[in-house]
């Protein structure tokens, strides 16, 4: 069944077209994956998904209902979250912090039970910050549960934001980058826990610009090229192919 | 209301819009360039307005003398508030820069009144009878008043495209890409902006004088109506800003027949309202989002 | 003498509740409110109106706050969208509108002449002479209860989300959370004590005037949050007792210097203050009475 099905997305950006014609669709329990060169639209093509930036033409489909005029927090209330390609953690909050802000619906945060439920909040704060400790093992962050997230490294960072969005038990998650600007020791364990992930069930869409970790991590792959969609298909197969060995003959991989 | 009431309350709508227009170019240049909506614009007016009440008394009966005198001094003032609050300032945030001259409003219109008090004052204006038009009637010193207003803009658009440094300012002003600009630019093109600001607001000031009476409040009562004006206009856009304060204060003089002079602060509330919701951008800005 | 010393607590409790509401607003939760006297006079009135009208006072003054957070509310969602110079000049439209209206609706607020002879907290209750100290415990008492309130707010999960959306908007949005709501609720939250203020000053006076509620008076506010460390609570405390202090003292220096009139002092005063405001941006953003690298963000 169809996690999200994009169809005929145009969108500007900065001026110019930055997604011309773009379709792509994310199967329930995939791991996807979406690469291209520089400037090819990926990171945009996301920002559209997600509702950051607003489309011209074409429509979203997520879970099959149509999710275009929903504002970024309530695509994300639907299931459907993402993390950023220069991390956007909370810098001056622990690690702990992070994750626990992440809860949805917390009955602390109302008002009215800060005010007038105090011991229910204490509770849910409590089975909380379980949740927390399991998946800060779960991510091998444990050690710096208490460090200003600020102070982490940039893998780091990246496993912190996963773990952020995995509070929030989406449907699927989208992926910016998640290699970028980390060593490779933590390369292998952010892909060791994607692919987790996956095998529990999760749906993956990956942007990656790092084409051998992708090609190894994910079984299907679209590629993008200067707004358009390239090809689809296997990383082996798609790799092969005219089109593309040609726009990534100059281009950056 | 009658026709000959309404054209009546237009042409003085004209006329404030007119002079107003100079303090808010001097605003919506400030804003573009030093991004920064700069409260002490108001209080920069009062000083000139003071200023030229000051040279009638003492030195000169001639307004002339007045304007020259009060410009040169809002002028000096505002190019001296530049170098010692705001340019420090450049780095930091928006509203450091707002709160520094809510602060530069608060002592400027204080050591006005430490001198003057709170009474009120009047710039000697030659009587003339009004020009009357079949009902419609024309001031021969409201004509001088957008003379002395158009030859300023004039001036000064002429400074904007006509010039290099006008040029650099209008790029930069009209840029909205905040990344890039943060009131770091050349030293020329800030001391010219705050030497015109300076100049601008203190002539508002001395025509705004010359058709109310100059009271402590004149210039700070004002920055409401002049803000939404530049906000409706475009911030950073000059002849936004123009049609933007000529607009509002038409519409202004013409409500006022129906619901009372100072009706210009709800009027300005709610202007500002509307277009910051709907059309944040304003008249004749680029659109970008009001955050 | 006593009189005098409880008539200054009075002062200082009533701006307490003021500068903690702006604080929240400003210190806690990074929005830039020029407009706090708006709710200050929309608490007032409020409370005075009512009690003028026969409501208790007890019932009045709950009613005003009440009111006046309900009016925070389409500030809130109006204004929310819109970045730190767009809301200072709306929340500064929105005060003197506020004032505008005080002193143009004649028929209801008695526009300039004020309003006289509001109903006095206490009145029969306890011998007049002891009214002003019996205020005086009840004011303590609402601060306390702030204070408290405040202390719970700031440590909730409602915290530290308005934390995680100064430290990272977009990221909060991103984790399915409208900053605008927890944004809203802090302003209305703030615009309660700021009304809760207004309805002690209105029962303590028993005499308002539009005059009362102009920008100055936000701004001695702002003043006084600055010098305490902008969301540290007890320089809150500090700063508003200093800012007292200042006005207060500021009326004996033109008593005692011969030259200066009454008048004059005025202007002194409003120029410290704007002085006061220019040194502190420039020099101690982040507030007087904290450490040197504070967490919050500096203006």
């Amino acid at each position: 069944m169809s996690m999200l099905s994009v169809r005929n997305v145009r969108a500007s950006f900065g001026g110019f077209l930055a997604l011309d014609d773009v379709s792509l669709e994310l199967k329930k329990g995939e791991l996807l994956g979406l690469i291209g060169t520089n400037g090819a639209g990926k990171s945009t093509l996301f920002s559209v998904i997600t509702g950051y930036i607003p489309k011209r033409a074409g429509s979203v489909d997520f879970l099959g209902e149509n999710i275009d005029g929903l504002s970024v927090h309530k695509r994300v209330q639907r299931g459907l979250a993402r993390t950023f390609q220069v991390p956007r953690e909370f810098s001056q909050l622990t690690v702990f912090d992070n994750m626990m802000t992440a809860v949805p619906n917390a009955c602390g945060e109302l008002l009215f039970s800060i005010f007038f439920q105090a011991r229910e909040v204490r509770r849910q704060q409590a089975e909380n910050a379980d949740k927390v400790s399991e998946l800060l093992a779960f991510l091998n962050l444990s050690r710096v549960a208490d460090v200003p997230a600020g102070k982490l490294s940039g893998g780091q960072k990246k496993l912190l934001e996963l773990g952020r969005l995995l509070m929030l038990e989406p449907h699927c998650i989208l992926l910016d980058e998640p290699f970028a600007g980390v060593n490779p020791v933590l390369i292998q364990e952010i892909s060791e826990r994607i692919v987790a992930l996956n095998s529990k069930g999760m749906t993956v869409l990956v942007i990656e610009h790092n084409l051998d970790e992708l090609s190894r991590l994910t079984p299907r792959m679209y590629v993008m090229d200067r707004g358009r969609i390239l090809a689809e298909g296997a990383p082996d197969d798609v790799l092969r192919r005219e089109e593309v060995r040609e726009a990534y003959m100059g281009g950056v991989i | 209301m009658d026709a000959i009431s309404i054209i009546n309350a237009a042409i003085n709508g004209v006329v404030i819009g007119m002079l107003l227009a100079l303090p808010a170019l001097a605003i919506t240049m400030v804003f573009g360039i030093a991004r920064f909506p700069n409260a002490a614009a108001g209080d920069s007016m009062t000083l000139g307005a003071y200023c030229a009440v000051g040279a009638q008394i003492f030195i000169s009966d001639s307004l002339a003398v007045g304007v020259i005198l009060a410009t040169l001094v809002t002028a000096i003032v505002s190019v001296f508030f530049y170098g010692w609050v705001f340019r420090p300032l450049a780095l930091r945030s928006n509203i450091s820069r707002l709160i520094a001259s809510i602060g530069v409003a608060f002592v400027i219109r204080n050591t006005i009144t430490f001198f003057t008090g709170q009474d009120q004052y009047n710039l000697n204006v030659p009587l003339v009878r009004a020009w009357n038009f079949n009902g419609i009637r024309i001031l021969p010193t409201d004509m001088y008043i957008v003379m002395i207003a158009m030859v300023a803009l004039a001036i000064m658009f002429y400074i904007l495209h006509g010039t290099d440094l006008g040029r650099k300012m209008r790029a930069v002003a009209d840029n909205t890409d905040l990344a890039a600009s943060s009131g770091i630019h050349s030293r020329h093109v800030m001391l010219s902006l705050w030497t015109i600001s300076g100049l601008f607001c203190g002539l508002g000031g001395v025509l705004l004088g010359i058709k109310a009476v100059v009271v402590p409040d004149l210039g700070f009562e004002l920055l409401m109506p002049m803000f939404a004006a530049v906000i409706l206009g475009g911030i950073g856009h000059p002849v936004g800003a123009v049609i933007g304060m000529l607009l509002f204060s038409i519409g202004q003089e013409i409500a006022s027949l129906y619901v009372g002079p100072s009706y210009k602060i709800p009027m300005a509330f709610v202007i500002l309202l509307v277009v910051l919701l709907v059309r944040p951008q304003g008249i004749f800005g680029r659109p970008m989002a009001a955050r | 003498m006593e009189a005098y010393f409880i008539a200054i607590a009075i002062a200082i409790l009533i701006y307490l509740l003021l500068a903690l509401g702006l604080s929240l607003h400003y210190g806690f939760a990074g929005l830039v409110n020029f407009g706090h006297v708006g709710f200050f006079a929309i608490g007032s009135y409020t409370s005075a109106l009512l009690a003028l009208n026969g409501v208790p006072i007890p019932l009045a003054m709950l009613a005003a706050v009440f009111l006046t957070a309900v009016s925070a509310y389409p500030m809130g969602i109006i204004a929310l969208r819109l970045g730190s110079d767009y809301l200072a000049i709306v929340t500064l439209g929105f005060s003197e509108t506020i004032r505008y209206m005080l002193q143009t609706e004649e028929w209801l607020t008695r526009g300039m002449h004020g309003l006289p002879g509001i109903p006095r907290m206490f009145d029969g209750m306890v011998p007049s002479d002891q009214i002003d100290f019996w205020i005086l415990i009840a004011l303590l008492a609402a601060n306390a209860v702030a204070l408290y309130l405040l202390l719970k707010v700031i440590k909730s999960p409602f915290g530290r989300v308005i934390e995680a959306i100064r430290d990272n908007e977009v990221a909060v949005r991103a984790l399915g959370k409208d900053p605008a709501r927890f944004k809203t609720r802090t302003l209305v939250l703030g615009a309660a004590l700021a009304g809760l203020a207004g309805s002690f000053q209105a029962h303590y006076l028993t005499f308002l005037s539009p005059d009362q509620f102009v920008p100055l008076i936000t701004f001695y506010i702002w003043i006084a949050i600055f010098i305490g460390g902008i969301n540290r609570l007890s320089g809150i405390v500090i700063g508003t007792i200093i800012l007292i202090g200042f006005l207060e003292g500021s009326r004996f220096v033109s008593d005692m210097v011969g030259g200066i009139s009454e008048v004059q002092m005025a202007s002194v005063r409003i120029w410290i203050i704007g002085m006061a405001l220019i040194l502190i941006v420039l020099y101690r953003p982040q507030g007087i009475l904290t450490r040197e690298n504070s967490r919050s963000k500096a203006l």
